[in-house]
């Protein structure tokens, strides 16, 4: 069957629109798996549940037979809290997968091409010559290597164009739940940190401070320094937290707005977004790293008074 | 008059900052309280200290509340979204796969025997990858 001069015509301009349509998501997809490492971060969850357990243990009545009532209530709030963390994680998974490889013929052309040509360089010979020959006849079997890597490009201008469309589709789609669950994350936990560490702040203040004021006239420098030395390390301990919590909420702030940014954008290549999701990753990445590179605090094992 | 998050987080200063006020009355007249005023007064510190957390603990539970069907929703679209992952996935395997394939049938046109297990052994990989 002969097709009219017109129908390749029509299939070239198709091609050649096709290829120039082809967008890069590679920023989209950092920015996903940047965003990713700082949505996971869950730690802030169990030190704002135990924060009752702190505060009781300063007052000298932490019995966890007899927890305290906000402790309860805290820790039923837990599974909900992790399934937030868990759903925005998720979101950004996907979010980078569909933005994900998008020249696995390309890429692996090049890499078949490569390893032939080692082969080739590590041959002597006649194995040499007959290498480059049945080279030769199986690339003219295969098609001339522009037409591989036409077809290379079309395969990846559609897949490029598939992926795209996915993203706007779920990103749309998802708009309104997402920016809600953030703002959960936002205003969950971690927005109640920082009152709980002046709330803190203040019983360890009253703790500390009684009990310098007991030793007084003592003569106990000893003793006196030590308990400086215990208080200036819990409240390092509780800046330390509310700072996290800060950070944590700067992670959701930039993931928010590169989510606005994504969705309003006409083209997902564009450089102006390309560059503005390259600035949110980085810093999305700062914070991450800040977020896992902090200690654990403990609770302070404490004498009853 | 039911509170929000942000109400309950403002109650939470309020008592807070009470708390903080009766601590530094307290510290500041020590010597001239008696033993039972101080005891009284510490009580009532620690207990607008715990009225603070509860404040704090019900902005959160207020928060978790009123995202419920978000979360909901914000799942339902991932998951719709994986099974688009899949099929992105499955179509970049069949393009690998008919890659491999067009490379055996080049060898298989050329009688190589080495090439042909070569090439059959690349698209077996290729088809079987997960």
């Amino acid at each position: 069957m002969t097709y009219p001069r017109s129908t390749w015509t029509r299939l070239g301009l198709f091609l050649l629109a096709l290829l120039a349509s082809c967008v890069n998501l590679d920023a989209v997809r950092d920015f996903a798996n940047a965003s990713t490492e700082a949505a996971a971060y869950e730690e802030l969850v169990d030190e704002y549940i135990e924060h009752p357990l702190r505060m009781a243990a300063l007052q000298g009545q932490l019995d966890m037979d007899a927890p305290p009532d906000a402790y309860i209530e805290r820790l039923s709030q837990r599974k909900a809290m992790l399934e937030r963390h868990e759903a925005l994680t998720d979101y950004l998974v996907v979010l980078g997968q569909l933005a994900g490889d998008q020249a696995p013929r390309l890429e692996r052309s090049r890499e078949v091409r490569e390893s032939r040509r080692e082969a080739r360089d590590g041959v002597r010979g006649r194995e040499v010559e007959r290498q480059r020959a049945l080279d030769a006849r199986l690339e003219h079997a295969n098609g001339a290597p522009e037409a591989q890597d036409l077809l290379a490009k079309v395969s990846e201008a559609l897949l490029g164009a598939w992926r795209q469309s996915a993203i706007e589709k779920y990103m749309k789609g998802a708009d309104e739940s997402l920016t809600q669950t953030i703002a959960s994350l936002h205003d969950g936990p971690v927005a109640s940190i920082p009152g709980d560490a002046r709330t803190e702040m203040a019983g360890l203040d009253h703790y500390y401070g009684d009990l310098l004021r007991e030793l007084q006239g003592s003569g106990q420098q000893g003793v006196r320094a030590l308990l400086h030395h215990h208080w200036e390390l819990e409240r390092v301990a509780i800046l330390d937290r509310q700072k996290a919590a800060l950070d944590f909420q700067a992670a959701m702030d930039q993931i928010l707005e590169g989510h606005d940014a994504l969705v309003s954008a006409a083209k997902l290549d564009a450089q102006d977004l390309v560059s503005e999701l390259a600035d949110r990753a980085r810093a999305l990445l700062g914070l991450g790293d800040q977020l896992n590179r902090r200690p654990r605090t403990s609770s302070p094992i404490r004498v009853p008074r | 008059m039911k509170l929000n998050a942000t109400q309950a987080r403002e109650l939470a200063e309020t008592f807070r900052k009470l708390a903080i006020q009766t601590s530094e009355y307290r510290a500041a007249n020590w010597a001239k309280l008696k033993p039972s005023q101080r005891q009284d007064l510490a009580d009532a510190f620690w207990s607008l200290l715990n009225a603070s957390t509860d404040m704090e603990t019900r902005a959160v539970g207020l928060v978790i509340e009123g995202s419920e069907a978000a979360l909901k929703q914000l799942t339902k679209a991932t998951n719709k979204a994986r099974t688009t992952v899949k099929r992105i996935d499955n179509a970049q395997k069949a393009i690998a796969i008919v890659d491999k394939a067009i490379g055996l049938a080049g060898a298989i046109a050329l009688g190589d025997a080495s090439a042909i297990a070569k090439s059959a052994k690349g698209l077996y990989e290729t088809a079987t990858a997960s």
